[in-house]
């Protein structure tokens, strides 16, 4: 890594403790240009009194109500997916006529993404939460849900450049 | 107020837990209400988003290995629960996410929780022409002060990567105000 005390490979160094007075050259520049300290943002009288309590309610009341089953449980699994199987049938032997199996298969998809994304309330900590490490070590990934094309195209869009090459 | 890691034993034991949880609350409360704030801009999302965070934080502190500060941890929970907030809204109203927020500042000038000056929202007008990372660094750095160490922990981001990203923030939103000036 290049820092004043190691000679940059490319050539160029920054003067004597350049890096040091850098944050306040730039809080300079800032209260030089008149950017405001505060927000602005303000929350209604005696909010933060009352809010202890509300948030222990909801806490409280979500482990009484909210007990998670655990993902990896075996018959838990196996019975979710039999009552997914034989939903599956159902539905397709319903819209036989009507839709291609390919069109079954998109629906079945679709259906499961937009009740994930809107309807369940996990998200990637509660996943964590409930993995033990075996757990992990039998996931397997398809190939193609990381194709090399789908990985470059969502660097371009999602990464910034300048991500980059900090992390570099 | 209590040693954290006093405060992290109690939290993961289960006679002392829900008193513990109240400190907790008590504790960092304001702090995590005004981060959420910065990002999702409105009171009564702000409020949800928090009792959301809490409710994470309390269903997940016995896997808090204490690898990171308690309230690095708690930021960062906080962050991706005010992210996929806007990011679940502007799916349903089937937008974009810059959008959604796009909106949330347009609601700014008539919200009643807002009492900025025309410079207060003309730089939270600024702050949300940054990419989204570069948001929460600027909002954390420039508002919160928290360090350059605490951020690289709540972000999973190198410091070198952070002051840079930071510096092109402020010279972003100094940019902006200037030429908005001029206009």
């Amino acid at each position: 890594m290049n820092n004043e005390h190691n000679i940059p490979d490319h050539g160029f160094k920054a003067p004597k403790g350049y890096f040091g007075s850098l944050d306040d050259r730039l809080m300079e520049t800032i209260a030089s240009e008149g950017i405001p300290k505060n927000t602005g943002f303000s929350a209604p009288n005696g909010y933060f009194e009352s809010l202890d309590e509300r948030i222990m309610d909801s806490v409280l009341g979500e482990e009484e109500t909210g007990k998670v089953r655990p993902l990896f449980d075996r018959r838990f699994v196996v019975a979710v997916a039999g009552i997914a199987a034989s939903l599956l049938l159902f539905f397709s032997m319903l819209q036989q006529n009507s839709i291609s199996s390919e069109g079954v298969q998109n629906i079945e998809t679709n259906m499961l993404t937009q009740y994930i994304e809107e309807d369940v309330d996990i998200d990637l900590y509660d996943v964590v939460a409930m993995l033990e490490t075996e757990d992990v070590t039998e996931i397997t990934f398809e190939n193609s849900l990381f194709k090399k094309a789908a990985v470059e195209e969502y660097l371009l869009d999602n990464v910034e450049e300048t991500t980059l090459i900090q992390e570099k | 107020m209590v040693e954290e890691h006093t405060l992290v034993s109690a939290l993961q034991s289960e006679d002392q837990k829900e008193a513990a949880f109240r400190e907790l609350v008590s504790q960092y409360k304001e702090r995590l209400y005004w981060h959420i704030r910065k990002i999702v801009l409105d009171h009564d999302d702000t409020d949800d988003v928090l009792q959301n965070t809490f409710v994470k934080v309390f269903r997940n502190i016995d896997s808090f290995k204490g690898d990171s500060k308690l309230y690095t941890w708690m930021y960062r929970i906080a962050t991706n629960e005010a992210i996929t907030f806007i990011n679940k809204r502007a799916k349903r109203a089937q937008i974009t996410s810059e959008e959604a927020k796009e909106n949330a500042i347009k609601k700014l000038e008539s919200d009643v929780y807002f009492e900025g000056s025309a410079i207060q929202l003309k730089l939270q007008q600024a702050i949300n022409t940054l990419p989204e990372r570069q948001q929460l660094i600027f909002n954390m750095k420039y508002f919160d002060d928290i360090t350059y160490e605490e951020l690289s922990e709540v972000l999973d981001t190198s410091v070198g990567g952070l002051k840079s990203s930071y510096h092109i923030a402020v010279k972003k939103i100094t940019a902006y105000i200037k030429t908005d000036e001029t206009i």
